[in-house]
């Protein structure tokens, strides 16, 4: 079964995104990204470091002609930054698709509704295709949506807290009220949680920490990878109802008497 | 003439572009994006845009990031 997967005019076929942040060096990250299976990695715009002129760059490890560059706004607190930011990024590499994240404060790291609609609806505007990281509510998802998102990126819990899928019931009801991908992004600690997330029927997981932050990250990309697919196999194959009561998986005809 | 240069104080010569300033540095410019008085500078126009006293030039690159 052929089961593709489409962000604005792209098609991809790995669900699983990630994040390139915390790793211990460049190596790593490709390894790692390597045995993730992902099409897609989200970076961060930063200045180039004039200074030392030896100083690795990301681009000299993942090959963006080979692996899709998501540039996010990390680090934004209002929309003004975060189009400076993304605006310089469509320029390096001409990626129109981008991750918008405006955050609310570096305590919590949660999205700042406000600025995050503002800023989505300036992007669309200028021909961008958003990816837009928002808080699990899901009037703010489809306000989003309305707006021309290509995509909703609501939190599982915290960025970087590994606190898991704090908000299944509210994940789920977004995805059903959602015309575009939705896509958990922040909060996965292991493979369990994502599953949970492609069974919850999300189109997607965004996952970095957890994978840069295991204590062997290239096997926990592979783990992520394989719960990815699992949870997305399962979601599709349409899970049994469940009962109050057990029901016996043996037959009781023929029983010996 | 001096120019900020992604926040600092750089003294270039009169007539100097960004192909000039990129080349000093030893960078690739398809490895990077360029925005002089926070207007994003097109790639094909580094070699003839001449930079002015006290521009404010920011290079950037991409880094590891969630």
């Amino acid at each position: 079964m052929k089961d593709i997967f489409s962000l604005g005019k792209l098609k991809f076929k790995s669900r699983l995104i990630v994040g390139t942040g915390k790793y211990k060096n460049f190596t790593e990250t490709a390894k790692a990204v390597e045995a993730s299976g992902a099409d897609i990695v989200t970076v961060a715009v930063r200045r180039v470091n004039i200074t030392d002129k030896k100083e690795p760059l990301l681009m000299d490890y993942i090959n963006p002609k080979k692996i899709r560059y998501l540039p996010n706004t990390a680090g934004c607190f209002n929309s003004e930054d975060a189009l400076r930011v993304l605006r310089l990024a469509r320029d390096s590499g001409g990626w129109n698709l981008v991750k918008l994240e405006v955050l609310g404060d570096k305590e919590t790291l949660y999205p700042n509704m406000k600025e995050t609609l503002k800023c989505t609806e300036i992007l669309v505007k200028e021909k961008f295709e958003v990816m837009v990281y928002c808080s699990d509510d899901p009037i703010a998802c489809k306000q989003l949506e309305d707006l021309g998102a290509v995509a909703v990126m609501p939190l599982g819990s915290l960025i970087g807290s590994g606190h898991g899928i704090q908000n299944k019931n509210t994940i789920k009801l977004i995805k059903s009220r959602s015309n575009i991908p939705v896509i958990v992004d922040a909060g996965i600690r292991c493979a369990s949680d994502a599953t949970i997330a492609m069974e919850l029927g999300c189109d997607g997981v965004l996952v970095n920490t957890a994978i840069a932050k295991a204590l062997k990250p290239i096997l926990m990309a592979e783990a992520m990878k394989l719960s990815v697919q699992a949870g997305r196999k399962s979601y599709l194959s349409g899970m049994m109802q469940k009962s109050n009561l057990a029901k016996n998986s043996t037959t009781h005809q023929r029983k010996i008497k | 003439m001096y120019i900020v240069l992604n926040g600092k104080k750089f003294e270039i010569h009169k007539k100097d572009t960004i192909h000039h300033l990129l080349k000093k540095f030893d960078i690739k410019s398809s490895k990077v994006a360029i925005e002089v008085n926070k207007v994003v500078i097109p790639r094909e126009k580094y070699r003839n845009f001449k930079l002015s006293e006290k521009d404010r030039v920011e290079i950037v690159t991409f880094i590891g990031g969630g």
